[in-house]
């Protein structure tokens, strides 16, 4: 009985003693940062850390208020937010931990090897039908064409860089995962996708865009047209402008920095924002 | 003592009583008050044809989808209704023991299959089918109607086998005594068994409208009016299940969200009350 109430006791002082990490924002990083406070609550086990996938919009408005301490985004600060910032006296320290590479998909016995962002955005916004509309050597067969659900960031990619705004076909199929996507790709010879660059498998072929093959080195040299990067923002002007050296947000940054935390970000699905170890 | 124990069982089954049918009231009053903004600023615009949430100037119309619902549902009720009935009937007139005995636990089997099992199958092993025989897309209005039978068939038939099984032996031999041949005896069985068999119709209708697991993995996802068997499609129930789970809570796309709940729990609800009416109110209707 004592035993079991000194045992309480500990566990209540711990859990006062425990420094708590808030974490909010994209859906995009969402999958990356889960794999992150995963691990690093196993390295530092006193740490709370809690995660929430809200939007980017949502995370960098909670670091405004105050309301988390890291928020990730999967773009970068608007010139509005910039002005907020200021308004507030505040120091937002952006990161770029990742890139979302975007590689278009067809179905290997296909043949066609490149294509460009003007073509692709004919398929989806339904001016395109036939893939013989896009290559006269190609079959006079109907494009199955498939996209991933609106409320993914890849989504958000292929609205802004290939839709550029403009409205999707109703002929466009949307699928649920990018797994849905590359089990789609693969049975149909006429079908084509985009999915991020982790997810393509060898039962599918991703297709150069623009004549740039979708490789790591042209995401990271910033030669592929279909990437953007990945944003983790945190507040320095809570710790007087100065590195907060002994903060465990210093202790979660030098984490996902590390190859440790990189490999996450692979792991994920995504390019890692400092290189592989390959 | 006793008197206490049983004054303390009846307040508590009441209070279970009271709180199902407030759970219920207060599902209605939650959907309904979350979709008040979509009402108020979208308005009949709500029922137009195109479905752009997140874009720049989104539109909320939900009309391709809800058509594309209700034909999908009509059209599966149709296929359901009629192979359900006929085997039913096999069962109640023609099977011998053994068959029954084996149809009706192979159906009980079938109807434990989870919709997500069921999906995965369509995408899987049908979709490739349907390509072979020259359909453009795998997934598609077609799969999604044939995986929402494979649902649903083991409740139309076990239910509406149930309901012939209780028909009284008097009124089959009355029907024989009197000359009648064997069609004529199951059409007497059938119109005597009419109501437990709506009832079932009601219970698989309202299953295939709402059923969303299935639509969402091969019905194929475009918001496309159905004019071909394989045609993709969107109906209401697999949007609701893509974009609840990530959209920006109280949003207008929130509050449209919750709109096609609510739609969806109206059209249900008013099918399952005017099925009550039929079979308690009407039943010469459907009893002739």
């Amino acid at each position: 009985m004592r035993k079991s109430l000194l045992l309480l006791i500990l566990v209540i002082a711990t859990l006062i003693n425990a420094e708590t990490l808030v974490i909010k924002g994209s859906n995009t990083v969402y999958p990356i940062a889960q794999l992150w406070v995963e691990q690093f609550q196993k390295m530092y086990p006193n740490v709370t850390a809690t995660l929430e996938g809200a939007g980017s919009s949502t995370g960098i408005s909670a670091l405004l208020n105050g309301t988390c301490d890291i928020a990730n985004s999967s773009r970068f600060l608007k010139a509005g937010e910039v002005e907020q910032m200021h308004k507030n006296s505040r120091y937002f320290v952006p990161l770029v931990i990742a890139y979302d590479g975007i590689a278009v998909i067809v179905n290997p016995n296909l043949g066609i090897d490149s294509i460009s962002i003007e073509t692709l955005n004919k398929i989806y916004t339904g001016q395109i039908t036939e893939w013989s509309q896009v290559d006269p050597k190609l079959p006079k067969k109907t494009i199955a064409a498939y996209s991933r659900n609106t409320a993914s960031g890849t989504f958000e990619v292929w609205l802004e860089k290939v839709l550029k705004g403009e409205k999707l076909s109703p002929r466009i199929q949307m699928l649920e995962s990018s797994q849905a996507e590359i089990e789609s790709v693969a049975k149909n010879q006429y079908a084509i996708a985009y999915t991020g660059m982790g997810y393509v498998t060898s039962q599918v072929k991703a297709l150069k865009v623009e004549g740039i093959d979708p490789t790591i080195e042209n995401v990271l040299s910033g030669k592929y047209p279909l990437s953007r990067p990945l944003f983790v923002f945190f507040d320095l002007s809570r710790f007087n402008n100065m590195w907060p050296e002994n903060n465990v947000i210093a202790d979660y940054i030098r984490f996902i920095l590390s190859p440790e935390g990189q490999k996450l970000v692979e792991k994920a699905g995504y390019i890692p924002a400092y290189g592989t170890s390959k | 003592m006793k008197k206490i124990g049983e004054t303390l069982f009846k307040s508590i089954v009441f209070t279970a009583a009271i709180l199902v049918a407030a759970a219920l009231f207060g599902i209605i009053f939650f959907l309904f008050s979350e979709s008040l903004r979509a009402m108020k600023e979208i308005g009949w615009d709500l029922f137009s044809t195109e479905w752009f949430p997140v874009w720049e100037k989104p539109d909320f119309g939900i009309r391709t989808m809800l058509l594309n619902s209700i034909i999908l549902t009509l059209w599966t009720s149709f296929v359901v209704f009629s192979i359900g009935i006929i085997v039913a009937l096999y069962l109640h007139s023609y099977a011998n023991k053994r068959e029954k005995e084996l149809m009706l636990r192979v159906l009980e089997y079938v109807s434990g299959i989870p919709s997500v099992v069921l999906g995965f199958f369509g995408i899987v092993i049908v979709a490739p089918i349907l390509l072979k025989a020259g359909a453009w897309t795998g997934q598609n209005f077609f799969n999604a109607s044939f995986m929402l039978s494979v649902l649903t068939l083991p409740f139309m038939i076990s239910l509406s086998y149930q309901s012939l099984e209780k028909v009284p032996k008097e009124i089959s031999e009355a029907a024989v005594s009197i000359g009648a041949r064997d069609f004529a005896v199951m059409i007497v069985e059938l119109r005597y068994a009419m109501p437990g068999i709506v009832n079932a119709m009601m219970s698989v209708f309202n299953r295939i409208f709402g059923e969303t697991m299935i639509v969402l993995m091969v019905a194929g996802g475009s918001n496309l009016l159905v004019r071909s068997f394989f045609d993709p499609i969107r109906p209401l129930t697999a949007t609701l299940g893509s974009e609840l789970g990530e959209v920006e809570v109280k949003s207008l796309h929130y509050s449209a969200l919750f709109f096609i709940g609510f739609l969806l729990l109206a059209i249900s609800l008013a099918i399952t009350l005017l099925t009550n009416y039929i079979v308690r109110w009407r039943e010469r209707w459907i009893r002739g």
